[in-house]
């Protein structure tokens, strides 16, 4: 029992950081599938009579419409251009009772032409 | 103390149990969430590579192929497109795939991972089309002009090209051009300014036309109509702007038979009041036929309508 007390919060560590990579694979999933949605979004907001950036915005969930950017990479808002959307989220791995901690960004990008 | 056994080491053949299980699960986690983001980026890069490409289509199959590769680059400097494929005139399909190499997989002889995503995209022609509609996709519109079907067969090659259209009252089944009136029009001032209004859009002719629910028997204008100045005047402020044209397949004296759209830009106007002196030229208008993408959801399967120019566009797989 005494070498399991040991090992025990080793394994519970690794237990943790588990869960948090894949929370951060999740995540990034889910900026990835923001992107396209929103970029998808632009495409078409000509045939909604909606500014592109701002059908952009509107088609993504609201965590993450801060960090949305949307930009046209010919400078021509006209049909048959691209439109650019680029979504970026901070991700974060802590660890309970170390002092460990890591943490960065997830940015996804999609292009597609205005129809 | 027999039958009592030492429970030394106990921990350790669990421990060796539990840290191989928690490896593997690592390697699950990781390795396989590296794998489905990579997949879920492919068919994005996919999807826009055969959203890009089929607005070329089908009239332009060479820029459909280079506009999918151009917007597949833009997407991702890793993804490869492994093919594009046209499997008819009006479709385009898009294979693209991306190595991943995994941490944990090197280990077990996995040096890498391909993932692989397939996307296919049809256009149609639009076939109900509204100002309402339109109006909010811009500023072309449908007016009171239409097109006859033996005239806009000259696309694809007219795509372009400076074309001449001559509306013969005498003959509506036979001219390249006609001009409709919903609900009828009569040869009185009243109905002229009706024409004036709808070809200046104040007010943009009402209701949807085009064979999926819309009209699709309309009303021909009579010459007393089209003669004078209401008409010729508004067609001329309409120089150098696109309008939808509702192509027509069958027209008598009375009435047009609409059977798709096709965009056209007017260049030119000749317009005089109707005579036998001046028949088939009284009047004139001179333009290019362009493509156009319209607002509305492609059909969910291929009528195989012909399409002259005015399209929607849309995944189908």
């Amino acid at each position: 029992m005494v070498e399991f007390a040991l090992v025990l919060p080793v394994l519970v560590t690794i237990v943790f950081v588990l869960v948090q990579i894949g929370l951060t694979f999740n995540s990034y999933l889910r900026v990835t599938d923001a992107a396209r949605v929103a970029a998808r979004a632009a495409a078409v907001a000509r045939f909604n009579g909606q500014d592109p950036c701002d059908a952009a915005q509107a088609a993504v969930p609201a965590e993450f419409r801060a960090s949305l950017q949307c930009s046209f990479p010919n400078s021509s808002e006209q049909p048959g251009n691209p439109v650019e959307v680029t979504i970026t989220q901070g991700w974060n791995i802590d660890l309970p009772l170390l002092p460990l901690s890591k943490s960065g960004t997830l940015s996804s990008s999609s292009t597609e032409r205005l129809e | 103390m027999r039958g009592v056994r030492r429970e030394d080491g106990q921990s350790l053949v669990f421990v060796i149990v539990a840290m191989t299980s928690f490896v593997l699960l690592m390697a699950l986690v990781v390795d396989v969430g590296l794998w489905l983001q990579t997949q879920r980026k492919v068919q994005s890069v996919a999807d826009a590579a055969a959203l890009a490409g089929v607005q070329s289509l089908p009239f332009n199959q060479p820029q459909a192929d280079a506009d999918a590769r151009a917007y597949a680059q833009l997407n991702s400097r890793d993804a490869a497109i492994d093919s594009v494929d046209f499997p008819s005139g009006d479709t385009i399909s898009v294979q693209a795939s991306e190595r991943v190499t995994g941490f944990f997989s090197s280990l077990a002889g996995i040096t890498s991972v391909t993932a692989k995503a397939h996307a296919a995209a049809r256009t149609g022609p639009a076939e109900l089309l509204s100002n309402a509609d339109l109006q909010k996709a811009g500023s072309t519109v449908i007016t009171p002009l239409v097109v006859n079907e033996s005239a806009a067969d000259c696309l694809p090659g007219c795509l372009g090209i400076d074309v001449t259209l001559r509306f013969d009252d005498a003959d509506h089944r036979g001219s390249e051009l006609g001009v409709m009136c919903p609900g009828g029009c009569g040869s009185t001032g009243a109905s002229r300014n009706r024409l004036r209004g709808w070809i200046n859009c104040s007010p943009c002719l009402p209701g949807s036309f085009g064979p999926a629910g819309g009209t699709v028997d309309v009303a021909a204008a009579p010459a007393g109509a089209t003669n004078g100045g209401q008409v010729r005047g508004a067609l001329q402020r309409r120089v150098g702007t696109t309008v939808i044209l509702p192509v027509f397949d069958d027209a008598n004296s009375a009435s047009y038979h609409l059977a798709a759209f096709a965009a056209f830009v007017l260049d030119d106007v000749s317009w005089r009041n109707d005579s036998p002196s001046c028949r088939p030229d009284c009047k004139v208008v001179t333009g290019r036929f362009i493509t156009y993408r319209a607002p509305g959801a492609l059909a969910s399967t291929d009528t195989g309508a012909p399409d002259y120019g005015v399209s929607v566009v849309g995944l189908t797989t």
